[in-house]
């Protein structure tokens, strides 16, 4: 019993030890103390090693600031931006946690602001929209235009060869302007029916002597409504000196027209601005007979013969002259034919070109209704609403940017709970 | 308590920079040796030491008192705190770490060959047997033994009784001296005897 009572005391007065050194005892306590260490020589080793302990601790040497912590206006600046805001404390979690929070906020004020402006959702497709909206007015007057020249291309290769022909037999087209002559397939047909050439061997003068020479020209022209023909100087009056040579038929062009089918097609205008004229055509061919005798005729038989001999010529060039027409006819018609067909091709197709370009306008239309009625039942919604509609995402944006902030206020406040604590007593150093 | 504080504090309310720093320049000893015994290195203790006067800034206005160091010392002392805590949930930035980079005395004045060895080798242990305790025992153990502050200026420090002062002094200095006597010939005489 004496034992625990004793230990009890030992250990009570070894709790005192520390607190005896620094002479923070009360005089009772510190008679106690001394009663017990002299009885006790544990205690009085237990009392020299802390001593000793103490004296090596207040011999450790005070450590010299590595550098001045005086503050600088920057550190002031920071420190009452602090205050203002002690949420968001200078610790990395602090500013880690405000800057996603600034971050997230951002992102959704500028989300609700796009959506504001319409980019995002149905507005935004309506947004994009009007610009194919204006194309297609455009549209339908360039696309039908451009296959244009495809339709006539199988022309203008041929329709080159026919000034090459024409010294024989030249169709002059039209009496319309060349330019607004499209008449592409026309040349190809006149072509091959173009050289009319007759020579006619003279034949042998009956009566040598001609005592005078008798000019006779045969002009024949043939004009399909078509001005006086200029006139050319046709052929050439052949000077024998005794019987006549030859006959020589002349096929002139009266016009020379040089056909650019090629050109004409280019310039080919588009179904708008320019019907394509329906063309008129001219064949104009003057056959011209020379006959000349040199001599006088010997007798009324000889002159007979003569006369005869230029009747037949006349009759032969008369009928040249006709198949020549004819053949023009033949390829007038044809090219004609051809061209109606053309037209009519080209009609069809520019009526096809017209209907999907207006088909394409009407669909545009019924898109720019379908979006204007969108954007109005949207606008109708909002109005019922009263508010911007706000996606699903932004509300979990939104959410997020909550929680962001609540986070840095709260790791804020916990960091500051201290420094108020400390304010909290500084009522008790007043007392100092 | 400093002779003139009371007009730094005040000038300091005012927003005057200079006396607050004037402030500084009297305390930024203290406070950096309480932070570096407490948190085992310089680094951390320049940290701390400059937090703690950022902090003071920010709340010199709602100071009351008239003793500038107590008060300091506790913004010290929760700064430290937090650092610690803060450690603790990022195991890399350990005091073990902090330990590698060894507190580096920069105390001045001329020192015997015994002090320079003691402030060497030993002064490396016994900051190795502070760290030991508790950062609550730490602190007093800092305050009382290495700073000389009394037990109620440490009391008001560390926000606790004189009671649990005390105590928790007691058993940390029992700890460091159990620490301690492991070191054989690097402690002085009287320790070994006692030992």
């Amino acid at each position: 019993m004496t034992t625990f009572w004793q230990n009890r005391r030992h250990a009570r007065i070894r709790e005192m030890l520390s607190s005896y050194i620094d002479e923070e005892v009360s005089a009772s306590e510190a008679r106690r103390v001394e009663e017990h260490l002299a009885g006790c020589e544990e205690c009085v080793a237990e009392l020299e090693s802390l001593r000793a302990t103490t004296t090596l601790l207040g011999r450790m040497p005070l450590l010299e600031p590595p550098r001045s912590y005086a503050l600088n206006p920057a550190d002031v600046e920071e420190a009452t931006q602090q205050r203002r805001l002690p949420s968001f404390e200078s610790s990395t979690g602090g500013l880690a946690a405000a800057g996603a929070a600034a971050l997230v906020v951002a992102l959704v004020v500028g989300v609700a602001l796009l959506a504001r402006l319409g980019l995002f959702g149905g507005e935004g497709t309506f947004q994009a929209a009007p610009a194919p909206q204006a194309a297609p007015a455009q549209a339908p007057l360039a696309a039908p235009a451009a296959p244009a020249p495809a339709a006539p291309t199988t022309v203008p290769q041929a329709a080159r060869v026919a000034p090459t022909v024409a010294p024989a037999a030249e169709m002059a087209a039209p009496a319309q302007p060349a330019a607004a002559a499209p008449a592409a397939p026309s040349p190809r047909a006149i072509a091959t029916s173009a050289p009319v050439e007759i020579v006619q061997e003279a034949a042998p003068a009956p009566a040598a002597p001609s005592p005078r020479a008798i000019a006779t020209s045969a002009p024949v022209e043939i004009a399909q409504e078509a001005p006086p023909a200029p006139a050319a100087p046709a052929g050439k009056a052949m000077r024998e000196s005794d019987e006549i040579k030859e006959i020589e038929i002349e096929v002139q062009a009266m016009a020379d027209v040089d056909v650019d089918a090629t050109s004409t097609v280019e310039s080919l205008p588009s179904q708008e601005t320019a019907p394509v004229p329906t063309p008129t055509y001219a064949v104009k061919v003057r056959v011209t007979t020379h006959i000349e005798y040199v001599s006088t005729p010997a007798s009324e038989a000889e002159a007979s013969a003569r006369a005869t001999y230029v009747a037949q010529a006349d009759a032969t060039v008369t009928a040249a002259t006709n198949e020549v027409r004819a053949k023009h006819a033949t390829a007038l018609a044809q090219y004609t034919e051809e061209r109606v067909a053309a037209q009519a091709t080209y009609e069809a197709q520019t009526a096809e070109w017209e209907a999907a370009a207006t088909a394409q306008v009407q669909e545009y239309a019924s898109q720019a209704t379908a979006q204007a009625r969108y954007v109005e039942i949207q606008a109708t919604e909002r109005a019922a609403q009263g508010e911007i509609t706000i996606p699903l995402w932004a509300l979990w944006m939104v959410g997020g940017a909550a929680l962001a902030v609540v986070a840095a206020v709260a790791t804020g406040l916990m960091r500051r709970r201290t420094e108020t604590n400390i304010d909290e007593r500084d009522g008790q150093d007043r007392n100092n | 308590m400093n002779t003139g504080d009371l007009e730094l504090i005040r000038r300091s309310k005012e927003g005057d920079l200079d006396a607050f720093n004037e402030i500084v320049a009297r305390y930024q000893r203290q406070v950096f040796n309480t932070a570096a015994r407490i948190l085992g290195g310089t680094s951390y203790a320049d940290d701390a030491t400059q937090e703690t006067f950022i902090s003071a800034y920010r709340a010199i206005g709602k100071f009351r008192g008239v003793n500038l160091a107590p008060w300091l010392l506790r913004i010290t002392k929760n700064q430290c705190y937090d650092m610690i805590r803060a450690m603790r949930r990022r195991p890399a930035d350990s005091l073990e770490e902090n330990l590698a980079n060894p507190l580096v005395s920069r105390a001045q004045g001329g020192r015997s060959p015994e002090e320079e060895t003691l402030r060497s080798e030993l002064a490396a242990e016994i900051q190795g047997a502070i760290l030991s305790l508790t950062a609550e025992q730490r602190l007093l153990v800092t305050l009382i033994d290495v700073q000389g502050f009394s037990y109620e200026e440490a009391a008001k420090v560390a926000e606790v009784s004189i009671g649990t002062v005390k105590s928790r002094l007691s058993r940390g200095r029992a700890r460091i001296r159990d620490h301690l006597r492991g070191m054989g010939e690097l402690l002085p005489s009287e320790f070994r005897q006692s030992s």
